[in-house]
Order: C-alpha cells, then sequence, then structure tokens
C-alpha cells in the first residue's frame, strides 16, 4: 500500500521482465497505460473542471482570477499538507482551524507588543506547534483511543483562547513580511502572482523532501501502512506519531500567515471549520483516508479543487445553497472515483501479472 | 467579567442549594420576590463587545433604578444552548421576578416556558423566537427597517445604472436574511444586483467573495454586507484591486467598521444599539414584572453611519 508516493510513468509500468509475444506486450503497455490513468484520476477531474469553467465563465481563465484561486486556495493547500502527515499515519487532526485562529491572534498581539516582524512570524509558526505538541503528546502518552478526542478539545480549547486572548474582536495590523507574504503578489514576476502561491511551493519542496528522502517519511508510511510491520521493524511509532500532530500545527501557524497577512489582522473567528476543508482536499487529492498511502501532490489537488469550485460558482453567481450541495457532490464523486480506482488498480495489476 | 463570573457560580450555587431545599420544603428563594425589590435575570450569549456592551448598560440602568436587583449570567459560545438553559434553570430556582435573554435559538424556548409557568416574567432581547408565545415582549433592532434603511440610503447615493453586490450572512438566519431583503425592497431599481454570494458573517470568504466579483463584475459600483465582518474583508480586495470609489455598505457599525469608515476606506454602515437593547431589555422586564402591559415589539433603532457621524459611534 506504501508504494504509491510517486507516479511512474506508462513505459515504466508496462516494463515486464517476460514478455511473450507481440499481443501480449501491447496488452500489458494498455494495462499499463490504464494503470497510469487511473493514477492522474483526481488531477484529470481538475483539469476538466477548469476547462468546464473556462467555458461558461469568460473571467474564470484569466490571469487575475488564476491569481486569486491560487490565494484563496494557498491557506487550505498548507493545512492540507499538515493534515496529510497525519492522515497517512491513520490519524486525523480536527483542531488546524482553531490553531489558525489563535496562532493569527497571538501574531497580532505580539506585533502589537514588539513591533517585529520576525517575532511575529515566529510566535505563529511556535503557537501552531505547541498546540500540535499537545496533540501529539496527549494522543500518544494519554493513551487515548483515537486522535479524533485529543484534537476534538484542542478545537475547543485554541478558539477559545483565540476568543480570550482577543475580546472576540479582530486584531488589527500585521507586520509588512506577513501582509506581503499572504496578501502581496510577486510584481517582479507577474502583478496576478501572489506572493502565498510561493510559500505553498516551499512548503510542499519540503514536506515532499521529507516524506521521500528522509527515514522519518518512511516511517510515516510504515506506521499508516502496516502498523503490525512497523512495530516489527523497530519503527518508533510514538515519535513518528508525535512529530506528524507537530508538523500539522506548525503548518497551521505558517497557514495563519497567509490569512493573516491577506486581513491584515488577527481574528478569532478564523479558520471557522477550516479543519474540515483540509481533510476533504486530502481525501478528494485522492490519499487514503485509512493511512499509508498518498502524497503531497493529492492534498495540492485537493486544495486546488475546493478553490477553484467556490471561485467558479462566485463567478458565476450560482446561490449560496447550491454551491454547499456542489462541494458536497464533488467530495462523493472525488472519493468514490477514488474507491473504484483502487479497485481497478487491483485488478489490473492481476491481469498485469497473468500477462507478464 | 470576573465580577460576572463570580456571579455565575454563586447563581449556580444557589441553585444548587435551592433545589435541594425545595425537595424539602417551598422555601422561597434568598433575594426573591417577597420583598419590594424587583429582582431580573439578565442572560446573554457571550463575551463579545456587542454582549459587553449590553450588560454594562443593563448595570447602569440597575445602579439607578433602587427598585430593582439585577442578577447576570452569560453563556460560553453564540450557539450555547445548554449554558443558557443553565442559566435559565439557576435563575427560576433563585425566585428572580423576570428574565431577559438574548436566545441563542428557539430552542430555549421549552425552558423558558417553564419559567413563565413558575410565575417569572420573560422579555426576549435581540433575537426573537417567533414561534413562542410566552414571551412578555421582544426588544430588538428591527433588521427588516435597518435593511430598508440602508437601501433607501444606496438608492439616494448610487449614480445612474449602478451595479451593487450582495454578500448575505449565515443562510437561514432569519434577522440577517431580513437585513438584506429591506435593502433590495427599499433599493428597488436604483441598481441592477450582479451578485449575492453567501459569507456566513466571515471576514476571510468575504474577502475571497469580494476578489471573485470584483473579477467577475470589472464596472461594479457597490457592495452591501448583512453583517461586518465580510465587508471589512471584502475591502481588502477593493484596495488590492486598486479600485477607488467603490461605495460599500456593511451592516453592525462594528468598532473595526467605523474605523474603516474613520479612514475613508468603507463608505458606510447600519449600526444597531446594544446600549439601547440592554436598558430597555431590563427596563421591559421591570415593567413586565411591575404588571404593565409592553408592546409585542420595542424597536431599538438602526441609524446610517457615515464618514460624518461616524465619530458618535467610536
Amino acid at each position: 500500500m506504501s508504494d504509491s508516493r510517486t507516479i511512474p510513468g506508462p513505459a515504466e509500468l508496462a516494463q515486464s521482465p517476460a514478455v511473450g509475444t507481440a499481443s501480449e506486450a501491447a496488452r500489458a503497455r494498455l494495462v499499463g497505460t490504464m494503470l497510469w490513468l487511473l493514477r492522474l484520476g483526481p488531477f484529470l477531474i481538475l483539469v476538466i473542471m477548469i476547462a468546464v469553467l473556462a467555458g461558461l465563465s469568460p473571467v474564470f481563465f484569466t490571469p487575475g482570477n488564476l491569481g486569486n484561486v491560487l490565494t484563496q486556495s494557498a491557506a487550505i493547500a498548507i493545512l492540507a499538507m499538515g493534515q496529510l502527515l497525519v492522515i497517512l499515519t491513520r490519524g486525523i487532526d480536527l483542531s488546524v482551524g482553531s490553531t489558525l485562529a489563535l496562532a493569527a491572534v497571538v501574531g497580532a498581539l505580539v506585533y502589537a507588543e514588539t513591533d517585529s516582524g520576525f517575532t511575529t512570524i515566529l510566535a505563529m509558526v511556535f503557537t501552531g506547534a505547541l498546540v500540535g505538541a499537545v496533540n501529539g503528546f496527549g494522543y500518544v502518552y494519554g493513551r487515548l483511543p483515537h486522535p479524533f478526542i485529543v484534537t476534538l478539545a484542542t478545537l475547543s480549547i485554541a478558539r477559545g483562547l483565540a476568543l480570550g486572548l482577543s475580546g472576540g474582536q479582530p486584531v488589527s495590523g500585521m507586520p509588512e513580511v506577513v501582509t506581503t507574504i499572504g496578501g502581496g503578489s510577486a510584481a517582479w514576476l507577474a502583478s496576478w502572482f501572489p506572493n502565498a502561491a510561493f510559500l505553498v511551493a516551499g512548503v510542499a519542496i519540503l514536506v515532499t523532501l521529507m516524506l521521500r528522502n528522509l527515514v522519518w517519511g518512511r516511517w510515516i508510511y510504515a506506521v499508516g501502512g502496516s502498523p503490525e510491520g512497523a512495530r516489527r521493524l523497530g519503527v518508533p511509532r510514538n515519535g513518528v506519531i508525535v512529530s506528524v500532530y507537530i508538523m500539522s500545527g506548525l503548518l497551521a501557524g505558517v497557514a495563519a500567515i497567509v490569512t493573516a497577512g491577506r486581513l491584515n489582522a488577527g481574528s478569532p473567528t478564523f479558520g471557522q471549520l477550516a479543519e474540515l476543508d483540509a481533510i476533504a482536499a486530502v481525501v478528494i487529492g485522492g490519499a487514503s483516508f485509512l493511512g499509508g498511502r498518498g502524497n503531497v501532490g493529492n492534498a495540492l489537488i485537493g486544495a486546488l479543487m475546493i478553490g477553484v469550485i467556490r471561485n467558479g460558482m462566485n463567478l458565476l453567481n450560482v446561490e449560496g445553497f447550491l454551491q454547499l450541495i456542489v462541494i458536497g457532490v464533488v467530495i462523493v464523486i472525488a472519493v468514490e472515483s477514488d474507491v473504484i480506482r483502487t479497485r481497478l488498480e487491483a485488478r489490473f495489476r492481476v491481469l498485469k501479472a497473468a500477462s507478464a | 467579567m470576573k465580577k460576572m463570573r463570580y456571579l455565575r457560580a454563586a447563581a449556580a450555587a444557589a441553585a444548587a442549594a435551592v433545589a435541594l431545599s425545595l425537595t424539602a420544603c417551598n422555601t422561597p428563594a434568598p433575594g426573591g420576590g417577597d420583598d419590594d425589590v424587583i429582582t431580573i435575570g439578565f442572560i446573554t450569549k457571550f463575551p463579545v463587545d456587542f454582549f459587553d456592551i449590553m450588560v454594562d448598560a443593563a448595570k447602569a440602568w440597575d445602579e439607578a433604578e433602587p427598585g430593582a436587583e439585577v442578577l447576570f449570567a452569560q453563556g460560553e459560545s453564540g450557539t450555547d444552548d445548554e449554558g443558557l438553559i443553565a442559566a435559565i434553570q439557576s435563575f427560576v430556582t433563585q425566585g428572580v421576578d423576570a428574565i431577559a435573554i438574548t436566545p441563542t435559538s428557539p430552542a430555549l424556548a421549552d425552558e423558558l416556558q417553564k419559567a413563565v409557568d413558575a410565575g417569572i416574567e420573560v422579555v426576549l432581547i435581540d433575537n426573537d423566537i417567533p414561534d413562542w408565545d410566552g414571551k412578555s415582549t421582544v426588544v430588538t433592532t428591527d433588521n427588516y427597517a435597518g435593511g430598508q434603511l440602508a437601501g433607501t440610503w444606496l438608492a439616494e447615493n448610487l449614480p445612474d445604472g449602478a451595479t451593487i453586490a450582495v454578500l448575505q450572512g449565515v443562510l437561514g438566519n432569519p434577522s440577517l436574511d431580513a437585513r438584506v431583503d429591506g435593502m433590495l425592497d427599499t433599493l428597488g431599481d436604483a441598481a441592477e444586483v450582479v451578485a449575492t454570494v453567501p459569507t456566513d458573517c466571515d471576514q476571510t470568504k468575504g474577502l475571497d467573495a469580494g476578489q471573485d466579483i470584483i473579477t467577475a463584475n470589472p464596472g461594479l459600483t457597490a457592495i452591501y454586507a448583512a453583517c461586518g465582518p465580510p465587508l471589512l474583508g471584502a475591502l481588502e480586495a477593493v484596495k488590492s484591486a486598486g479600485l477607488s470609489g467603490l461605495i460599500t455598505v456593511g451592516f453592525d457599525a462594528s468598532p473595526d467598521e467605523v474605523a474603516s469608515i474613520l479612514a475613508g476606506d468603507q463608505t458606510a454602515s447600519v449600526a444597531q444599539f446594544p446600549a439601547k437593547m440592554g436598558e430597555l431589555g431590563v427596563q421591559a422586564a421591570f415593567d413586565a414584572a411591575n404588571g404593565e402591559d409592553l408592546p409585542d415589539l420595542i424597536d431599538t433603532g438602526t441609524e446610517m453611519v457615515t464618514k460624518d457621524n461616524a465619530a458618535d459611534f467610536q
């Protein structure tokens, strides 16, 4: 289950050690191509959605609007990458939306005190990591039956702290570095291209490298993909689990930089239900909700899908109740297609083995 | 705040004690309705500015009125039905003469009816429970009238051929929907509505919607929002799009909105008067306990806040 972090090309998949006849080779190649297409599932859905929206709205595929989509999905994308790490270990982190709000409020208060951009960012990221640490240690060493519980508790606690610290009101004012990262655009490249997209790309590269090149990354897949196997191999399960919750919290702090930067404030109402967006992004992007399978690309594609749907429907002035229904339907379609894909994959593997 | 928590704890303790003694005999509760002083339980949703202002006004009223004693309790969030039910129960066991409450949802109706059955007058503040007949009166902003005020103001101030985008609040919330309906009904043909987007009264969603609306409607003239936060979000979108001269009208005139109006970023907002709600609410509870007849609705009024008068609303 833990082998799908890379998407091999058709040729690679079609390579079979002992191809008997030409027709068998052709069949193997066809099966390989099918497998490859299936793996691209979520990406294809995204491309189709973009094509349809571009046809329906003349402004959708303009640079300015693509910039909007990138900014609007930036915070979800960063949260989703943190959520991915947690979900890979068969966990769940419900606290990220509240953590984002708490980090933003703490950041705004620290900035008002210190007037320092560096300290503000440090405070936001540290606040996020701290909530993540509470989640991780609470889950592992509190011997709780499921991370749902501890992260549900911190969802409530972090929101309460954010409301209490801010007195229930948005705290205005963010350092220039934060507003530039969150709300600014890369004028040197193109005036429509948001800086937040660079932050997302940076996080994506970092998380990908950690997952692929560090032993830690392999441990994460092992803990989620085969807990029993991981135990036999001596993988330090507790440490791995604590680390993914800290990462998820830390990334919620990073996402807070985007949201707070865009609005030039820290508000206790930021990130309402953002945890559900993040979880939905990971799952509709094609990662397995049951752990062990998925990569950063899945989280990014899922986040973009959510961003594209919301943006497209706003452009088309779709009524509010329909927006909610459409998002629900897309979640079902994307996940159902993932289920079908997994089954077909298994069947094609058998075919491939038979033709080999 | 500290005092309020103390009162709440005291109220809970008193409630427990009274509940125990009630099982033995029907002793009237301490501070109950036997003497000349009328006791009023004042329950608000949760600790944010809007309700703090209400509570402060009720306290000021209490100090000026020797014939009444006001006790306070508060929930923990805008949807904390349980917390408010506990507060109602504790006031009932304390034997107050009247309860003034900002209900979180119609789910409180049963508990409030029990209070009415126990001979307590109940006044609703800020939000109505339309299907519940036990209330003495409702003290609130007439949200539809507030929307009409905004619509009339927009009709007068928009140029010919104007286009307007509407940022809705939480879909299915009657007061927020009324703010939009009232605006549209008096706006008439003064502007074409080019976009209607729900925002859940959330700042980030307001910003996203603002970006999308501006992209889809480059010549947009005006934005109206059913609450303050999404309009503040949309203003960030207006700013980063480099647009000027866009007419933006919000609802609530929250401190941030007023600051934004004074800074010239936001054009106007419809102000509510939470202080008036607190004062008139507790007064209505007092009058009801004294057996006076009250009108079904006591409107605490709305007012357009623009740069001219924003300083008065700081």
